[in-house]
């Protein structure tokens, strides 16, 4: 629904109009992929979307940006974006496991450099998230490191994962806001999600989304993102207490009306989350549901609660990382290896990982964009760092047995039972 | 009205904000551009120039194709230069030949900073091809440029403004007396010395 407060079809023309000049390229910049190196504040890699696509041109859009990129051990990475005081962020780290291997954190830096905020297991499993409402208007920047590296230099973490970041901004005031009738209250009458940063081309990589609304007693809203087979989505809701007053719940339901993931608490405090929902075949959409806890039929009728939040939607690219073309989680010379070899051929289709720049072929330009998304200098394999017993260490039991066979041994009477006189 | 015209303009303003900016030309060519090859064979540069001296843009990778006449012509072999790294550990190759077509590829694992210092000059040579003469070829035969994919360390293309072939004159060999020859020679002059030597 369009804030209510403008005439759409002004909204309507200045996006025909913008995209129109921009042409079919500007969907594809809502997601966006890692370009190393970015290992420091000073490098950190620009997101333009956040910056550009929340211009006053777009009144009607919330937006974001989606990166894909992968960390390697001893790696951090740096994003760059504008904000004006009084904007409200929120960043979040998604991995396809959901947070169940791997371990990253989060921080924010301020116009002056300064560390504002960190986290490091405030969304789902040990998966990071924030937000934080902008006191100064400047370039903001983001880092992704590893558990471990509280200084966000790289040094002291041994992760290495793929992720997705995402990043949403909301303007003050909210630039797309629920509409004032609250008819989005079934999942027959869902309001569709705004487009945002190009977030919902179902041609595009992917983007974000960011609507602002509110659950008031016995409510619920219910919002609708086109999807096409495979793609990523992932749902966050956050609230201006950070998740200590309210409890909010979060349902992702089919085309069919199935309900196909509930979440409570998966984000920070009594927020909820989903990290990671592949799109099923059979759907060109996807509902989401907003309650308040304990209404587990999403039919508002069972709660309470009363709060305002941000409910972010990002729509990832269909094969977990791009560039990630033997789906070990890590981009490294084995992809580019396979990449460089298929130069010349057509990509297999919307979501091939060989595919970056989404031309339908295989090109040098495709793996040369995704050397930029290695994990390690020269695209050196991931590294994975042993657990406890995988190393020598590993026999010690057996060294135990063969110890105390041994006294058993020396301690039986000898077979002919002859006792031996001292 | 005037609300409409802002709309408007700021979407104009988004639409040129947004507008790919254009892509730095570059030339490719082969170096020699005149080539005699009076022997059995011959070498061949493939350069690139327009890049600026010093900084970016930086080739990243590049997928170039060079096809020659397989009636006078055989290819026999390539090697790369060091503008993109060391290889095999800072590039992958790639070197396929088929009659009449070489495609020759070169993908840099190093990061932009890295092409830059590696890439201080306007022009360099990518490559180095070798080509053997067939034999009782006469005349001329040309290598010219097939489909050629430059991308700069970000992965972007680079726009390939003019490619510029080499012409190759196929000169008769000049017949060169053999060792044994000039030997023989040489000891037939001995013996006649010495022969005529009155002591």
């Amino acid at each position: 629904m369009r804030d209510s407060r403008r005439p759409a079809w002004r909204g309507l023309l200045a996006i025909g109009l913008g995209i129109g000049l921009v042409g079919p390229g500007a969907a594809a910049r809502a997601a966006v992929s890692e370009v190393e190196p970015n290992g420091s504040l000073a490098s950190a890699q620009r997101l333009e979307p956040v910056s550009t696509l929340l211009s006053a041109a777009f009144p009607p859009a919330g937006g974001g940006a989606l990166v894909t990129a992968s960390l390697g051990i001893g790696d951090v990475d740096y994003y760059a974006f504008d904000l004006a005081a009084g904007e409200l962020v929120t960043a979040a780290v998604v991995t396809d496991d959901e947070g169940a291997l791997a371990d990253p954190t989060l921080a924010l830096f301020d116009p002056t450099g300064a560390l504002v905020a960190s986290d490091d297991d405030s969304g789902p499993g040990f998966l990071p998230a924030l937000r934080l409402r902008a006191q100064a208007g400047g370039t903001w920047k983001v880092a992704v490191s590893g558990f471990g590296d509280a200084g966000f230099t790289g040094s002291g973490h041994s992760e290495s994962f793929a992720y997705r970041l995402v990043v949403s901004v909301t303007t003050a005031p909210p630039s797309f806001l629920e509409a004032a009738s609250d008819t989005n209250g079934s999942f027959g009458t869902a309001d569709p999600v705004p487009p945002g940063a190009g977030a919902f081309d179902v041609l595009a990589p992917g983007g974000v989304s960011v609507v602002t609304a509110s659950i008031a007693p016995g409510d619920v809203d219910y919002w609708r993102v086109p999807v096409a087979p495979g793609r990523k989505l992932s749902v966050a809701l956050y609230d201006e207490g950070g998740g200590a007053l309210a409890d909010p719940v979060l349902r992702i339901l089919s085309d069919a009306s199935t309900a196909l993931r509930d979440d409570d608490d998966g984000g920070p405090g009594f927020l909820p989350a989903l990290a990671s929902t592949t799109a099923p075949a059979s759907s060109s959409s996807l509902t989401l549901a907003v309650s308040g806890f304990p209404d587990a039929n999403f039919d508002g009728v069972s709660h309470d609660e009363t709060f305002t939040y941000q409910l972010v939607v990002a729509l990832g690219p269909a094969a977990g990382l791009v560039c990630d073309v033997n789906g070990d989680r890590f981009v490294d010379r084995s992809d580019i290896d396979l990449i460089f070899a298929a130069r010349g051929q057509a990509a297999s289709g919307a979501g091939d990982p060989r595919d970056v720049d989404g031309d339908g072929q295989i090109t040098v330009l495709d793996g040369r964009t995704c050397t930029l998304q290695c994990g390690n200098p020269s695209c050196a394999p991931a590294v994975h760092a042993a657990c406890g017993l995988m190393g020598p260490e590993a026999l010690a039991p057996l060294l135990w047995f063969a110890l105390r066979s041994r006294r058993r041994q020396a301690a039986a009477p000898s077979p002919r039972g002859e006792e031996v006189s001292p | 009205m005037k609300a409409v015209s802002v709309s408007v303009l700021g979407a104009l303003a988004l639409g040129l904000a947004l507008a790919p900016a254009p892509a730095r030309a570059v030339s490719l060519s082969l170096s020699p551009a005149l080539i005699t090859a009076s022997g059995s064979s011959f070498s061949v540069d493939l350069v690139i120039a327009g890049l600026g001296a010093a900084g970016a843009p930086s080739v990243g990778a590049f997928d170039v194709d060079v096809a020659f006449d397989p009636g006078f012509l055989s290819f026999g072999g390539a090697s790369f230069g060091a503008a993109l790294g060391s290889i095999p550990g800072d590039a992958l190759t790639s070197v396929l030949s088929s009659a009449g077509l070489v495609d020759l590829a070169e993908l840099s694992l190093l990061l932009p900073p890295q092409l830059d210092a590696l890439q201080p000059a306007d022009s360099f040579a990518l490559a180095t091809l070798s080509f053997n003469v067939l034999p009782s070829s006469l005349g001329a035969t040309a290598l010219s440029f097939g489909s050629s994919l430059i991308s700069d360390a970000f992965g972007r293309a680079l726009v390939v403004e003019s490619a510029t072939g080499a012409s190759v004159a196929l000169a008769p060999a000049i017949p060169e007396p053999s060792a044994f020859l000039v030997f023989a020679v040489g000891l037939a002059a001995l013996s006649r010395g010495s022969w005529r030597d009155p002591r």
